[in-house]
């Protein structure tokens, strides 16, 4: 997982992770993995969140081919300074009604190297929270539950408009 | 007062325009629907010099055909001069940066270059032929299923122009589109659209199947999908698009395949059916060939990381090219979708 100081961390059990707001609107989680024994040119790396319990799919997914960097250690792993080279999970807002905050969920990880070779890596359970910050009344309105996007103009002062 | 300013606006440009000289290519010709089947839209005819790319943002109120009742289209002919880029129009919603101008007159390139002053304004209709055989687009939905729309809705017509590298245009802007309405009775369902913009991507000289894909998920009961296009720019070299079954995960072989940037397919007769908690996945896969000559770098930052894991030791890390509606410079990755009944509007990115 990418914190919001762009390090790649790893999931602790019942840890909660802030979603961050990206560019391109919404908000999202970045997910990244480490990984061996590949090819690391041209991944296909795919992040999606799924429901703790059921294991049924909790976001939209979100798919990108990147190269792997050494770790030092014998592992490989995306550049996470680099947010158009990690998973930029779709968590915010969810168009079916649903809500990502409050609830156990795991991340995902789908990596396909350019020889076809498929592995899959899931974090332990763990929460998202809407960070602290000028914009934290826009994420849980945009982040909760039956979203309506009329409802969320404007909040923050419009700072916040994505 | 502002009904009328936008009303008088469709027409202002056409006699400020005034004399405009002799076309390399005439406008493209589209009788308005007569009084009581519909409106018309259209833009001014502009010049386009050689080394220009042009983006122009007209304004529009929906005009009151029945007493104050819904406005039911039923049929949307679009035309445009050759060369177009791309042609889209969408209703007006939250204004950021980009409104109508006091005047009436359109907004040029700037604001209306800035995709965020639209992030929210659902789809009506979109086209992207851009050869003088292909002008003209004429597009009846299935029966029963209709656009809606509110006497006073506020419309944004929005034209792009290339005349330069990646693309050229032999004449002069220009484009029309006609809606043509249906009676209230014969409808049974309002047709929804879906503006699906990846725009975390990036692609930089050397890149060989470089590709982007995401999922969005906009169905709370089942939907059927009627129609399709795909929009990236010249290093696009493929666009997918698949249905996608969130609470299955399941996702279906392409019902949309592009490999023509410049003039892709726009399908009107699909019937894909999208099972509730469903939508698409819509992947674009680019090339982009190393330039022979020093270039100027997309996005102004120069930014790329140097290449250091030994995947392509040659190649130019700098010169990417980001998300961005400047054919030249930039690129996209946008799903146009079309479907009934309409659900609740969203916003993929």
């Amino acid at each position: 997982m990418m914190d919001v100081g762009g390090q790649l961390v790893a999931v602790g059990a019942g840890q909660t992770f802030d979603v961050q707001a990206p560019p391109q609107g919404g908000y999202v989680l970045y997910v990244g993995v480490r990984a061996r024994n590949l090819d690391p040119c041209g991944v296909m790396l795919r992040g999606q969140l799924l429901d703790a319990t059921s294991g049924a799919a909790a976001s939209d997914l979100d798919g990108r081919k990147a190269d792997l960097h050494p770790t030092g250690d014998g592992w490989w792993a995306p550049d996470v300074s680099d947010p158009f080279d990690v998973p930029n999970v779709p968590t915010c807002p969810d168009y079916t009604g649903g809500t990502a905050l409050g609830r156990p969920l795991l991340a995902r990880v789908q990596l396909t190297d350019r020889a076809g070779r498929t592995a899959t890596a899931t974090s332990p359970s763990l929460q998202l929270d809407c960070p602290r910050d000028a914009c934290y009344a826009d994420c849980r309105c945009r982040c909760a539950a039956d979203y309506d996007a009329q409802s969320c103009e404007h909040l923050d002062g419009g700072v916040c408009l994505r | 007062m502002i009904s009328r300013a936008l009303r008088l606006a469709a027409f202002a440009p056409l006699l400020l325009a005034g004399c405009p000289g002799p076309a390399a290519t005439p406008d493209v010709q589209l009788a308005a629907p007569p009084a009581g089947q519909g409106f018309q839209l259209a833009s001014d005819s502009f010049d386009v010099p050689s080394g220009i790319e042009t983006q122009r943002c007209y304004f529009y109120q929906v005009p009151d055909l029945d007493h104050g009742q819904p406005v039911w289209v039923h049929r949307v002919v679009a035309a445009q001069n050759p060369g177009s880029h791309h042609l889209s129009v969408f209703r007006v919603k939250t204004i950021v940066n980009l409104a109508p101008t006091p005047d009436g007159s359109p907004v040029v390139d700037g604001e209306c270059f800035n995709s965020g002053n639209w992030a929210d304004w659902p789809l009506v209709t979109n086209l992207q032929n851009s050869t003088p055989a292909d002008d003209v687009n004429d597009w009846t939905l299935p029966d029963g299923v209709a656009h809606k729309f509110m006497p006073g809705e506020l419309l944004m017509l929005q034209i792009h122009y290339v005349n330069a590298t990646t693309q050229k245009t032999p004449g002069r802007g220009h484009g029309i589109v006609n809606f043509w309405t249906v009676d209230a009775s014969k409808v049974t369902a309002e047709l929804g659209t879906v503006f699906a913009t990846d725009q975390q991507i990036r692609v930089c000289p050397g890149d060989v199947d470089k590709t982007f894909e995401t999922t969005c998920t906009f169905a709370k009961t089942p939907v059927t999908i009627v129609g399709a296009n795909g929009h990236f720019h010249s290093r696009g070299r493929k666009f997918e698009i698949c249905s996608y079954d969130k609470t299955t995960g399941a996702v279906s072989a392409p019902f949309y395949t592009s490999t023509q940037w410049d003039d892709p397919p726009f399908l009107q007769d699909l019937a894909v059916t999208i099972p509730a908690n469903g939508g698409i996945d819509w992947r674009c896969t680019y090339d982009y060939a190393r330039p022979a000559a020093a270039c100027v770098s997309g996005d102004g930052k120069n930014d790329c990381v140097p290449v250091t894991n030994g995947c392509d030791t040659s190649a130019t890390s700098s010169c990417c090219i980001n998300f961005g509606g400047h054919v030249e410079m930039q690129e996209h990755c946008n799903a146009f979708i079309y479907y009934y009944p309409k659900q609740e509007n969203a916003s993929c990115f």
